[in-house]
């Protein structure tokens, strides 16, 4: 089970795959839309992959609700519990 | 209808070169693209035809890294064929927004194939038996999609007057060129960024081909395999890549000039001594895409089809038999439409 750090490094490294953002840009205050500048079509790439790298399942419905990289870090660390 | 239009800019992803100046260089010499296929997939399933003519990948300065990520095969070439278009027609920056001389919604495009995104459709197939229909990526339908390489092409180009798809098997790119031809001449847009693109070579494809006996199975001598206009040809080969033109309405050319790298217009022409001739349907469907333009006037019988599939014997009905002028002795194995070499 990954740490929250874990966590957020790889959701950083996922996010850098997608969109090539710099991994030092995905911080945990981001907003996804706002400071990362993520369309619709890129954060659902990024939930599949997040999906498969910490063996979680994230409902679409659950999608709308991860404002923030902080949203989908506290997410997936409860989803592996 | 009364507009002329030229081209200022070429640009080129083959199997015999990464872009124009390398493909028509080796044209002329003689290269051939086509060789053995040494992807497992030919073993695994037992493929009768093992012979294709693969093209480079395109460089990370054409087709970044997450670009990539988000096309399929054939809409990286397309973006790479039309980013060496658009740079030799000279334009002063990266796309329409970035080019003083052009209007952005006065730019369009017309990027034709055949199939489309048949790469990314199977691989999806391929993930959704291995991991289920939730791994399926977000972006599998615009990267599938016929119209997914002249989307690519516009929103890259910013160009926003039109982004047009046809799709019409092996003449896909030459009716993109003239949809992009009649776009300028019907005053709907100034600047059209036209091409065709094709990145099908897939056992599933060379399968169903080869089924329609359409291939070549030249196995043992890939270079003499795809023979257009031979008396011994056999089929056609798989191939990919593609191929992209900057069109300008004349006046469009003559005000945005000078450039940085000034272009000289092209003058299309159709030399070509053909053994084939046309069916009359075939002939009205030419001079129909001709009318108006001073092409018609020289041509008498247009390039068939270079496929290199085999046809049945021309038939007594044949309407045209006039030899075209300047007819040379052979044209590039590649190309149906042989147009001028690029500048030094």
């Amino acid at each position: 089970m990954a740490s929250k750090d874990e966590i957020l490094a790889g959701l950083a490294e996922i996010v850098n795959e997608e969109t090539g953002l710099e991994t030092e840009a995905v911080q945990l205050d981001k907003s996804f839309t706002d400071d990362l500048d993520i369309d619709s079509i890129s954060m659902m790439t990024i939930v599949v992959n997040a999906e498969e790298k910490f063996d979680v399942t994230i409902p679409d419905e659950e999608v709308k609700n991860l404002k923030t990289v902080e949203d989908a870090v506290n997410f997936i660390d409860n989803a592996q519990a | 209808m009364s507009r002329k239009v030229v081209v200022t800019g070429l640009g080129a992803i083959t199997p015999i070169g990464e872009n124009v100046q390398e493909t028509w260089a080796n044209a002329l010499k003689g290269v051939s693209g086509v060789h053995a296929l040494e992807n497992d997939w030919v073993e695994q399933y037992d493929l009768a035809v093992r012979i294709g003519a693969t093209a480079p990948t395109p460089s990370e300065e054409a087709v970044s890294r997450v670009q990539a990520k988000r096309l399929d095969p054939s809409g990286q070439f397309s973006v790479a064929a039309a980013r060496e278009a658009w740079n030799d027609a000279g334009f002063s920056g990266d796309n329409a927004d970035t080019s003083d001389e052009v209007d952005p919604t006065r730019v369009g495009v017309a990027f034709g194939t055949g199939i489309g995104g048949v790469w990314t459709l199977l691989d999806a197939w391929d993930t959704m038996q291995a991991k289920g229909a939730r791994r399926v990526k977000p972006m599998t339908v615009p990267m599938l999609m016929p119209n997914g390489n002249a989307s690519s092409v516009s929103m890259e180009f910013k160009a926003r007057a039109c982004a047009i798809t046809p799709v019409s098997a092996c003449a896909s790119g030459t009716e993109a060129f003239y949809q992009g031809l009649n776009l300028i001449r019907e005053g709907k847009a100034d600047v059209v960024i036209v091409g065709g693109a094709e990145s099908a070579i897939h056992p599933v494809t060379i399968a169903a081909f080869n089924s329609m006996q359409a291939l070549s199975r030249r196995n043992d001598d890939p270079q003499a395999a795809s023979r257009p206009f031979d008396i011994d040809r056999d089929g056609f080969v798989m191939g990919e890549g593609a191929g992209a033109c900057i069109l300008e309405s004349e006046e469009h050319a003559k005000l945005a000039a000078p450039r940085s790298t000034p272009s000289s217009p092209v003058r299309v022409s159709a030399r070509t001594r053909t053994t084939s001739r046309l069916r009359p349907s075939e002939m009205r469907v030419a001079r129909r895409a001709l009318c108006g333009s001073p092409w018609s006037r020289v041509i008498s019988s247009p390039p068939t089809s270079s496929t290199s599939t085999r046809t049945r014997p021309p038939r007594p009905w044949v309407t045209s038999r006039r030899p075209v002028p300047c007819a040379p002795r052979s044209v590039p194995r590649w190309t149906t439409w042989p147009s001028r070499p690029p500048s030094p």
